[in-house]
């Protein structure tokens, strides 16, 4: 949200305006009316082909969503769209965290309080990245270590870094965002101020993303949904006047995410342990297990999300079969179900990972 | 991602405006008009009429400033117009697992405050939907309704302390 705060309202009315409004209409699901728009317009249909096919087809490969493992460290309090809390092995990020983050009240002290000589220590944080959906870009999670004074260092740390994953990406650079202080229950960021108006080129919800990507990665970070107050009345052309508060997670963040397995993970007993969270139709998800070069599909798994309804994500998790499966590499994808096999607006979210069978 | 902006055909920009849009601005006219089905209309003419505009927009952030506007716009004709009927049953309401006492009362919520909106004076309820629903800033939202950024603010709090008072059920989880 841009303006979180309404005069004479509270921030947490506001918050629960949007979600009690989007909620009201989750469940629309329009008529498929790209056809009878294009007849009025008079234009020769060029083909049949529906655009979401981009995303959904033989591209998905392409764009496919790779994130980090899940919430290690910042779901109980459902901060990064999942309930469950935290549970050991498979939740593991891609690097070993040397150092679990502080409890939000160390946070508030460190980051308040910075001593004068600041000690870095080294921890494992959520960094969100834009990536491509079908609904546009969206936030797309990875875990990363970093060497920071404070949570609110390390995650601006994150955001002003490449992803791993080629397919994301993020809008700001070294030196875009510093000084971030959590005080008072609302982070302060300084933001260059080069960056008030959106640059040619960048869609206003990529921006709008930009911006939202900040404040998940610090609320991430300091465990805690606090608003964030940018040092500009406008970033990337967003309204930044007031301290800005997190968009509903389903307008947000991509509908589905693998957290096991882990990128390039070597599955050697034939038996492929799969975990994520999803807000999928019906609580359905579906594991593909395809062949890495190539469309052949060795494996194929429905999953049931433990719900559905709800501005969240959901846990899922099984364990698919690939005793035989020949040895060589293989891209598992996890898709969102879509109940109209893409004749709606919308179309599938997916998140892959590389798995190896040696 | 965002590479240097591409010249769209009105045909390309009509098929990726719908891509991206057409399910929200839908939702958006729910909001609105309470109908489906008349949403869906209106949106499908905000679609038909962008077309049209496209090369004088050439933008695809002023199209959809555009459609939205459009959007608004018709959604309001569609009220004064028409009388509009609250078709519970047009609702594509997704099949409910039975016994589902979770989704029975997240529908009732739904209705409740799909009602409530119905019920606000017209610019509270598109005050609303463009803030809260959209996401729209302030000055975007002036823009949209035509109004100053002042109107939207005062419309915005009464509109919410409005609604808020309509949901008092609804509000807490």
């Amino acid at each position: 949200m841009t303006e979180p705060h309404t005069p004479g309202s509270r921030p947490d009315d506001d918050t629960r305006l949007a979600a009690l409004l989007s909620d009201a209409v989750s469940d629309v699901e329009p008529r498929e009316a790209l056809d009878s728009i294009r007849n009025r317009t008079k234009v020769t249909p060029l083909s049949a082909r529906r655009p979401w096919t981009y995303a959904v087809g033989g591209a998905v490969v392409a764009t496919a969503a790779v994130i980090g493992a899940i919430a290690f460290a910042g779901d109980q309090l459902g901060l990064t769209g999942s309930d469950d809390t935290t549970p050991a092995a498979s939740h593991r990020p891609r690097h070993t965290p040397t150092k679990a983050v502080t409890s939000p009240d160390q946070n508030a002290t460190a980051s308040s309080a910075p001593s004068a000589s600041p000690v870095t220590t080294s921890s494992t944080l959520a960094g969100y990245y834009l990536g491509d959906t079908p609904q546009g870009p969206r936030l797309y999670r990875e875990f990363d270590r970093v060497e920071a004074t404070d949570p609110v260092d390390g995650a601006l740390q994150l955001l002003v870094a490449d992803p791993h994953d080629p397919d994301y990406s993020t809008p700001w650079k070294p030196g875009d965002l510093t000084d971030g202080v959590l005080k008072d229950g609302v982070v302060d960021v300084v933001v260059d101020s080069s960056l008030a108006q959106r640059p040619a080129g960048m869609t206003e919800q990529y921006a709008r993303e930009a911006v939202q990507q900040v404040v998940y990665t610090v609320q991430a970070a300091v465990q805690s949904r606090v608003p964030v107050h940018f040092s500009l009345d406008t970033v990337l052309g967003v309204d930044t006047s007031e301290p800005v508060a997190n968009a509903p997670v389903l307008d947000t963040l991509s509908h589905v995410s693998l957290t096991s397995p882990s990128e390039g993970q070597v599955v050697d007993n034939g038996k492929l342990a799969v975990e994520g969270v999803a807000n999928s139709f019906e609580a359905n998800v579906v594991v593909r297990v395809q062949r890495y070069e190539g469309t052949e599909i060795v494996a194929q798994e429905p999953f049931t999300a433990e719900a559905w309804m709800g501005d969240k994500l959901f846990p899922f998790s099984g364990t698919i079969d690939l005793s035989g499966v020949p040895a060589g590499r293989y891209l598992v994808m996890a898709m969102t179900d879509d109940p109209s096999g893409g004749t709606e607006g919308s179309g599938a979210f997916t998140d892959t990972r590389t798995i190896t069978i040696p | 991602m965002q590479g240097g902006r591409e010249v769209w055909s009105a045909d390309d920009a009509l098929e990726r405006l719908y891509a991206a849009h057409w399910r929200r601005l839908v939702r958006l006219s729910v909001l609105l008009v309470r109908d489906v089905p008349t949403a869906e209309e209106v949106v499908q003419d905000a679609f038909v009429a962008v077309h049209a505009r496209w090369s004088r927009l050439r933008d695809p952030d002023l199209a959809l400033a555009y459609l939205r506007q459009t959007v608004v716009n018709r959604s309001r004709s569609a009220l004064r117009h028409r009388a509009v009927v609250t078709r519970h049953a047009e609702r594509s309401v997704p099949a409910y697992a039975s016994g589902a006492d979770e989704e029975v009362t997240a529908s009732s919520r739904r209705d409740a405050v799909l009602d409530a909106m119905r019920e606000l004076p017209r610019r509270q309820r598109e005050v609303l939907a463009l803030r809260y629903y959209l996401d729209l800033s302030e000055a975007e939202i002036a823009d949209t309704l035509g109004i100053s950024r002042g109107a939207v603010k005062s419309h915005a709090s009464r509109g919410s302390a409005a609604l808020r008072d309509r949901l008092r059920d609804q509000w807490e989880d």
